[in-house]
């Protein structure tokens, strides 16, 4: 990208949109500024000069998520989502909210709650955006309970990467009107194209809600046990949590405890309080704490926190998943690695953090661990965030991926031809 | 054309290939009766193996083909246009694995949808997507069309319980799609071909999502004078919080037809509209919604609110509600079924706009419709041998559709595009918007080859906006 590009491109700009952030970076890669355009028109009109003048972006929603993706020196200029704010239209006669990509889930979560509706995208993170929720098809433990972020996204509005403002899906709980093209750009890390805005499905708010929390001192029966916690009709959200996590996360256990499940219920009051005596009666006496109301969401809360907590925290994270009755065979080698663990056995989800300082023999060795974990499990697995200069040896999000990535490349093509949206981010170097 | 047949024929032996015209035949459209088009030639294979070389033998002859699954699609999607070759699934029907512990199951295409629930059911699981044809209708068709029913309110539709997919690409490729855990890394190719209506490729595998048979299962049916009033119940249950996991509602004229019909419940006659509400889970939670939603339907305008007292009497419910197209069938020799959603706020105020467009027309019109979706389903009997009736047909389904579409609804809540619609999509999409669509479609199949003309409408406005599109889109209009 030659300087000169730059600067044509910059003076086309209305004026405002661009603005020089020394020390921004994506990665260990430094960008000569940001550009934040406030409104989707401006954000199209950005675009297309974006392409008129070749020049590729990162892009970014509220920047939580940023250590996801491939390591990229393609692009020099940040494109935030983050001017782009507003709960643009609530029914709540039909549970549904329409929002600007760049509005933070903490403001949409108040917005909806007056009426008696929540919103069912667990992200953490407390800057954490709808569109780069969306983008990152980002997880948290009440996705038991939500489903993901796939499930909730009813309908896109999206600049495509020549500038033109789209739209798919609807606003409706139920439709087949045409390619569900919102499923493709749920999860794509903004490289097919800029989510603007987005309709999304809401939840009724639970009449009750019950936390319990239990102790296990062998991986095998916690697994087990959260397996069925899982499975019982409330359950919203269930973990197991190495101890060190559960330290994080504000609980208190036994000195004996290797494994720590967190289960929260919600929804009818006698369904919930059935559930919760049921884990009572289970788990006998290694049931240490018991929580109740609106209060108790904070636990399950400081969980999802947990997980996209930034690198003064853990050096290296990574997500496997797969089968549950293969998660033990992925958890072993890890535990014994010394990981801290959060695994959600209803999903099919463990998260593991290594927390070596930088030395990068270390964290290769952690990386093999996590490799060969994931291969035993026949497991997806995903480096959600890891050091910038190790980046260059590996592809994040594993290297499963068998002739599917050649249709992906082609999808690519076909909708950023001149690779100016996140390019080299994604999955195989897209 | 004659070669193909012969290779055809070569590869799934002669009584698997279907030629003569009274075979081909009933393959001349599928539940959509206003859209025939014979196929060339009809083809049932037994393995993947056999699908890629049809597929490949197709290529080689510049024939299009049209994956088929039991044909009870009500849009178009599976007749051959073009004089195409039909792909039919039928013979791949298997049930390959069934994973209890993980609750999975992996099957072939063609298994018919309510054949996997009883395979399971021993373990006490089964398949959650439920259409009305579920007796009939195979898994991937199911796929295909992102087939919803009844139960999608609470459970989704095919797209949330389909994991992963063996997928044959319109070059023969063999590819699977998605992971078995339902996060694969990479784009999710597994939910865009959900719904594409087979014009991206074959399903010959699919993975899919079990259930655990609910402990408890409560079903009402709400008496109601009006469908107003039966929707204002189904209103006020959701917006309490409770979670359904049916919300249906039949109105008059549906009533006397299926009383009329081998369906028969038992539905009283007088009623303005029924409201069959099922709600499931712990049998503890149950009692508490039971007794609020029996007051939602009085405070309503609900004059009897029964409670199934057994399994028995929940079938018949259903018996009545799944048995009502078919009873149809006894008022007119042809039926045309639409699928449009609006936003569930708006249903008072869509249903009677429905009735005033069908009296102003002067056609028969009933409604049975997935209330607590939005997803409406006017049901217009006629005789199509009556081209004037048909001309009325048609111009009452338009307005029906620009009705909805004026209140924030969709053309199609769960019966796809197919070529009933596709000159509709511009109504709800900008030429941008089917660009994108366009896109996706060129990726998997950029010569236009897999179920051509299909979806996308083949107007000129679409074609112009896009240039580079045009060559594959002209191909494509048969």
């Amino acid at each position: 990208m030659s300087a000169s590009a730059i600067e044509r491109f910059r003076d086309a700009l209305e004026p405002g949109i661009f603005a020089e952030q020394p020390g921004t970076t994506v990665d260990d890669r430094e960008v000569i500024g940001v550009l934040s355009p406030g409104d989707p028109e401006s954000l199209a009109r950005v675009l297309a000069l974006l392409s008129e003048h070749e020049i590729p972006v990162f892009i970014r929603g509220g920047g939580t998520r940023m250590g996801l993706g491939n390591a990229s020196d393609q692009a020099s200029v940040l494109l935030s989502t983050r001017s782009l704010t507003g709960v643009r239209r609530y029914e709540p006669d039909d549970g549904v909210v329409e929002v600007s990509a760049g509005t933070p889930l903490d403001e949409v979560r108040k917005a909806v709650l007056d009426k008696g509706w929540e919103l069912p995208i667990d992200a953490g993170g407390a800057r954490a955006t709808v569109g780069g929720a969306i983008a990152s098809a980002a997880y948290g433990p009440r996705c038991l309970g939500f489903g993901p972020v796939r499930r909730n996204v009813l309908g896109l509005e999206v600049v495509d990467a020549s500038g033109t403002l789209t739209k798919c899906g609807g606003r409706v709980v139920k439709n087949v009107t045409g390619y569900d093209l919102a499923k493709i750009y749920t999860g794509s890390l903004g490289t097919l194209g800029v989510i603007s805005g987005a309709w999304l499905r809401l939840q009724p708010k639970p009449r009750a809600i019950e936390v319990r929390v239990g102790e296990f001192s062998q991986s095998d029966q916690a697994l087990a046990a959260g397996i069925l916690v899982s499975r019982r009709s409330s359950a919203r959200a269930c973990v197991l949590l190495s101890p060190e996590v559960a330290r994080r996360v504000g609980l208190e256990h036994s000195l004996a405890a290797s494994w720590i499940l967190l289960a929260e219920f919600a929804g009818e009051e006698s369904e919930c309080q059935h559930d919760a005596r049921w884990f009572e009666s289970e788990l006998g006496g290694r049931c240490p704490a018991a929580s109740s109301g609106e209060a108790s969401l904070a636990l399950i809360d400081a969980v999802r926190e947990s997980l996209t907590a930034g690198p003064e925290v853990a050096s290296v994270r990574v997500r496997i998943s797969a089968l549950g009755t293969k998660l033990e065979s992925c958890v072993r080698p890890l535990i014994k690695a010394g990981a801290r663990m959060t695994v959600d056995p209803g999903l099919g989800l463990v998260h593991a953090e290594q927390v070596a300082g930088s030395d990068p023999e270390q964290v290769n060795a952690f990386i093999d661990v996590a490799r060969a974990a994931a291969q035993a499990a026949s497991g997806a697995l995903v480096f959600e965030s890891i050091p910038s200069e190790l980046k260059r040896n590996l592809d994040v999000f594993g290297d499963g991926l068998g002739g599917e990535l050649a249709v992906m490349r082609r999808l690519k093509q076909e909708f950023d031809p001149k690779r100016l949206l996140n390019p080299g981010r994604f999955v195989g170097g897209i | 054309m004659t070669d193909l047949v012969d290779r055809l024929r070569a590869i799934v032996g002669p009584a698997d290939c279907l030629s003569r015209p009274e075979e081909l035949f009933v393959y001349e459209c599928d539940g959509l009766t206003l859209d025939a088009a014979m196929p060339s030639v009809v083809v049932l294979p037994k393995t993947t193996a056999q699908v890629v070389e049809i597929v490949k033998a197709c290529r080689e002859h510049d024939t299009p083909f049209v994956p088929r699954g039991a044909g009870t699609g009500l849009s178009g999607g599976a007749h051959a246009k073009s004089n195409a070759v039909v792909i039919e699934t039928s013979r791949m029907n298997r049930i390959i694995e069934v994973d209890v512990e993980n609750r999975i199951a992996r099957v072939q295409p063609g298994l018919v949808n309510l054949d996997l629930s009883t395979a399971v059911s021993p373990h006490g699981l089964y398949y959650a997507p439920d259409p009305s044809s579920q007796q009939v209708c195979t898994i991937g068709g199911n796929v295909a069309e992102n087939s919803g029913g009844p139960h999608t309110l609470k459970y989704g539709a095919t797209t949330d319980n389909v994991l992963s997919v063996e997928f044959v690409m319109p070059d023969g490729e063999v590819l699977v799609l998605g992971h078995d855990s339902g996060f694969g890394p990479g784009y999710d190719l597994v939910g865009v071909v959900t719904g594409s209506e087979g014009t991206l490729g074959i399903v010959t595998e699919v993975t899919v999502k079990l259930l655990e048979v609910p402990e408890a299962v409560e079903t009402l049916l709400g008496i109601f004078p009006d469908v107003v009033s039966a929707c204002r119940a189904v209103m006020d249950i959701v917006g309490s919080g409770m979670v359904p996991a049916a919300l249906e509602i039949i109105d008059r004229r549906t009533i006397e037809v299926v009383e009329d019909s081998v369906y028969k419940a038992g539905l009283p006659r007088t009623a303005g509209a029924v409201l069959l509400a099922e709600l499931d889970g712990a049998r503890c939670a149950l009692k508490d919604q039971v007794a609020r939603m029996q007051q939602f339907c009085r405070d309503a305008g609900a004059s009897e609110v029964r409670i199934a007292k057994d399994a028995a009497e929940r079938d018949l419910f259903w018996k009545a509600r799944k048995g009502s197209f078919g009873a149809m069938g006894r008022l007119a020799p042809d039926l045309y079924v639409h699928d449009a959603v609006v936003p569930r706020a708006q249903l008072p105020g869509i249903l009677e706009q429905v009735s005033e467009i069908g009296e102003r027309y002067g056609l028969v019109l009933a409604n049975v419709f997935h209330a607590g979706d939005g997803n409406l389903h006017p049901i217009i009997s006629f005789d199509k041998r009556n081209a004037e009736e048909l001309e009325r047909v048609m111009k009452a389904g338009r307005e029906i559709l620009e009705a909805c579409l004026a209140v924030g609804g969709v053309l199609t809540g769960e019966h796809g595009v197919g070529t009933e619609k596709q000159e509709f999509m511009s109504l709800l999409f900008s030429d941008a918007d089917l660009d994108a669509m366009l896109r996706l479609r060129r990726t998997f199949d950029p010569d236009g080859c897999c179920n051509p003309g299909k979806i996308l409408p083949v107007t000129r406005a679409c074609v112009e906006s896009n240039p580079a599109a045009r060559g594959a889109l002209m191909e494509m209009i048969p």
